[in-house]
């Protein structure tokens, strides 16, 4: 820092001569010189390094400074180099040193802290010079030292605060900037420039002087707007804010926020101190937002279930068209409909009729923080005349703390199913009462079956007795009366008798399998087979009959229904190869997809397969009664058993080439 | 006891045709005893306990054995060997039903209220012949009844 006197008020005197420098006398310079010596916080001071070093001159501020006396130093010139701070001592000796010895090579001009008796530590500023005049040949030095210790405190919080700020600035959401726009209009960013420069996406370096450039990235949707608002910033001196898109060179577009306050320099120019900010993502979250709240808007307006929502003193503040609908009221009237208004055009009540108050209506429920489910009550609309069931689903919405926000009811109209429900109810009573209608009929009606096959097994049977009997007690007793035709005639009574009691007997059979309960268990048919064969001995005797078993496995079935069905087609099978001196019958079995089939064949009489479908009915015969015997039941109960088994029955014949007959037990 | 009141068979039987059979058929098997004849299950119980038109007999001059329709007018002949095995003084009474039933459940409840024997009333009127025969001949000639 150089030394200026500063300049004299008044030229001193002509009296020096042609001297264009200065008029002043030496008496005036002695003068002068004691005015600047009485500086508080210049030190002025005077060494000589010949022939021994010693301070000349010290001015008096050095003991509000140094804290120490002039007298000190006088005495010894050292003093000033052992108040230096020791960390800065060494250098501060060095240079002096340098100074000392080559003065026209080195200046001395140093900022260092010396420390005070009392601890204090002060910045000093000392600047010397070695004169060219008459002092140079006593090694004479001159200076100053000046108390910096304010100015350097001041600077170092200055800088502290720069070194803050940039640390805010760096991190800070945001780009921290300040604009400059002189007076032409020049624009130029002071602070902040490189930032700007990122968040904008253009070239290092082009900002801080001029910043002309920056328009031509804002949208042109936008550039106007935002060079208005500049305007108006300007004129009124009022904060600038702003949102507009910047384009990037691959066409994308960002959101860029910016808020400043204009100040107003010295020389006309305007600066803003603000902000920029990129807040695409703020934008599209808003945008998302927006399309959300209206996609919701548009599902509530087009539901067809009722929506309405009640604020937390419980008054109706928000409604869809469909809860209108269904009420039939409009938004005028809804807008303005008290609880006076509403009991006026409604009642509401419970399915069974009772009518609720109005604190036992859904909204007034919901308030006191009930959660209602699919709640059906039914609705009265007095001045219209028309009653809904509605269905009403709801609960309250607190904040975190538990205070009531608002409640949501949403409901949908149930009558027709309602109406349904009932039908449903009702049909299904009818038809339970028309179902145990027809049980008790059809109960009835077995009891008379049963009541009437037990009475054709009594009644039916007494006369035929008497016939037989009578018949027989005329051959023995009056015999010998009659001639061969009259015995032969009543032997024919008795054979039709019998055979009528034989054809009751069957019928009832018949008719006993199809109320006769089921029992099934594991079933030998191997073992099943052979009995019913070995039982018909009788029927056998005299013949040549081979039994073929083949394969023949157990089976699941009522044993003795079961039994009765091998009898009957064994039977069969014997009676009809009567006229085979060498009968044969072949009983095995084969399974086909899990299902096994039994079959008995015999090489008899067959049949001719057109007549087949004929085979399983009742009193049904293929063969006339002077050829084979028979009543006709026997298949009629094979089929009517295999059916009870949940199976089925076939044949397979032609004539004189025997039959073959088939079942299955399901 | 007179013999006269000694009747050594009861047959209770409405049908008058199976009737005259039945003892057409115990005369051919040579069986003359002493029959009585009640023709409804009422009148079968007056008899065997000596009540109304028989009051004058005596419960001790049991039958040696009773041939008893099952399907009878009044009271049925279930209900009369009910009657008889539930009464310690003719439990002990043979009983044969005859019945023209094959029905299951007639059987069943016959054995179980105790029947000594059970025959179905064939429509073959030989074979009827045939076990009316043994039937006499096998509870007179070889069934000794207590106290007879």
């Amino acid at each position: 820092m150089k030394q200026h006197l500063p300049p004299l008020a008044e030229p001193v005197s002509a009296a020096t001569g042609e001297n264009p420098e200065s008029t002043a006398s030496a008496q005036d310079l002695a003068e002068l010189f004691v005015q600047f010596a009485s500086a508080e916080r210049h030190v002025l001071w005077v060494m000589d390094l010949l022939p021994k070093e010693r301070v000349h001159y010290v001015s008096p501020a050095f003991e509000a400074v140094w804290g120490r006396s002039t007298e000190s130093l006088y005495a010894d010139p050292h003093v000033w180099v052992d108040a230096v701070h020791p960390d800065d001592r060494a250098a501060v000796g060095d240079a002096f040193e340098r100074w000392a010895t080559q003065p026209g090579v080195h200046g001395f001009d140093m900022e260092y802290r010396i420390v005070r008796p009392d601890g204090g530590v002060r910045w000093i500023h000392n600047c010397g010079q070695a004169p060219a005049a008459a002092g140079r040949q006593f090694g004479r030095r001159t200076g100053i030292a000046e108390d910096i210790t304010a100015a350097k405190l001041s600077r170092d919080a200055l800088l502290a605060e720069r070194q803050r700020l940039a640390a805010i600035a760096a991190v800070a959401p945001g780009v921290l900037c300040t604009l400059r726009r002189t007076a032409d209009g020049h624009i130029s960013f002071p602070y902040g420039a490189k930032r700007v420069e990122a968040l904008y996406g253009l070239p290092a370096g082009t900002m801080e002087a001029d910043a002309s450039g920056l328009f031509a990235k804002i949208h042109p949707d936008d550039a106007a707007a935002v060079a208005a608002a500049v305007e108006v910033s300007a004129r009124d001196m009022t904060p600038w804010h702003a949102e507009f898109r910047v384009r990037d060179a691959d066409g994308s577009e960002r959101w860029i926020e910016g808020n400043s306050s204009p100040v107003l320099e010295a020389d006309g120019a305007i600066v803003w101190h603000g902000a920029l900010a990129d807040i695409s993502e703020r934008k599209r979250t808003e945008r998302e937002l927006l399309r959300s709240q209206r996609r919701l808007a548009a599902v509530v307006s087009k539901m067809s279930e009722g929506l309405l929502v009640y604020n937390s003193a419980g008054l109706l503040s928000e409604w869809n068209p469909a809860a209108l609908a269904m009420h039939e009221l409009d938004h005028e009237t809804t807008r303005g409909l008290s609880l006076d208004n509403a009991l006026r055009l409604f009642t509401v009540s419970t399915l069974d009729g009772t009518v609720l108050p109005p604190e036992r209506w859904p909204h007034a429920r919901l308030m006191a923080g009930e959660v209602l489910r699919q709640l059906e009550l039914r609705v009265q609309r007095l001045d219209l005349g028309w009653s809904k069931v509605f269905s009403y689903s709801g609960t309250r919405v607190d904040d975190a703390q538990g205070k009531p926000l608002f409640s949501v009811l949403q409901f949908s109209d149930v009558t027709e199913r309602r109406h349904k429900d009932e039908e449903i109810v009702r049909l299904n009573s009818e038809l339970e009462q028309r179902v145990a209608e027809r049980t008790a009929e059809l109960q009835a009606a077995v009891k008379e079956i049963e009541a009437f096959s037990y009475s054709v097994s009594h009644d039916l049977r007494a006369p035929l007795r008497a016939l037989d009997g009578f018949s027989q007690a005329l051959i023995e007793d009056h015999g010998a009366l009659l001639p061969e035709d009259g015995r032969r005639y009543l032997g024919i009574i008795r054979d039709t008798a019998q055979k009528m009691g034989h054809l009751i007997d069957d019928l009832l059979a018949f008719s006993h399998l199809g109320r006769q309960s089921l029992t099934r268990r594991q079933v030998d048919c191997k073992q099943l087979v052979q009995h019913a064969f070995d039982s018909l001995a009788l029927q056998r005797r005299g013949r040549k009959i081979e039994l073929r078993l083949g394969s023949l496995p157990d089976c699941e079935a009522d044993l003795a229904l079961l039994r009765q069905v091998w009898i009957n087609l064994i039977g069969n099978a014997v009676k009809y190869t009567r006229q085979r001196s060498e009968a044969v019958i072949e009983v095995g079995s084969s399974t086909n997809a899990g299902v096994t089939e039994y079959f008995v064949r015999d090489n008899g009489a067959g049949f001719d397969m057109q007549y087949a479908h004929k085979l399983f009915g009742v009193f049904e015969r293929l063969h006339r009664a002077d050829e084979f015997e028979g009543t006709g039941v026997g298949l009629a109960i094979v089929q009517r058993i295999v059916q009870r088994h949940g199976g089925q029955a076939r044949a397979l014949g032609a004539v004189d080439r025997g039959a073959t007959f088939f079942f299955t037990l399901g | 006891m007179s013999m006269a009141e000694a009747f050594e068979i009861l047959i209770v039987e409405d049908n008058p045709l199976d009737l005259e059979m039945t003892l057409r058929g115990l005369r051919k098997a040579n069986i003359v005893n002493q029959i009585h004849v009640a023709r409804d299950g009422a009148e079968a119980l007056e008899f065997l306990f000596c009540e109304g038109a028989h009051a004058h007999r005596r419960i001790e001059d049991a039958p040696r054995f009773v041939l008893l329709d099952l399907k009878l007018p009044k009271v049925d002949g279930l209900e009369v060997l009910a009657r008889m095995k539930a009464d310690e003084r003719t439990r002990a009474i043979p009983v044969v039903m005859l019945t023209s039933s094959k029905e299951q459940r007639d059987l069943i409840e016959s054995y179980q209220l105790g029947v000594n024997s059970y025959i179905v009333k064939p429509v073959d009127f030989d074979n009827f012949v045939q076990a009316a025969r043994e039937l006499g001949t096998y509870w007179l000639m070889l069934n000794q009844t207590p106290g007879a």
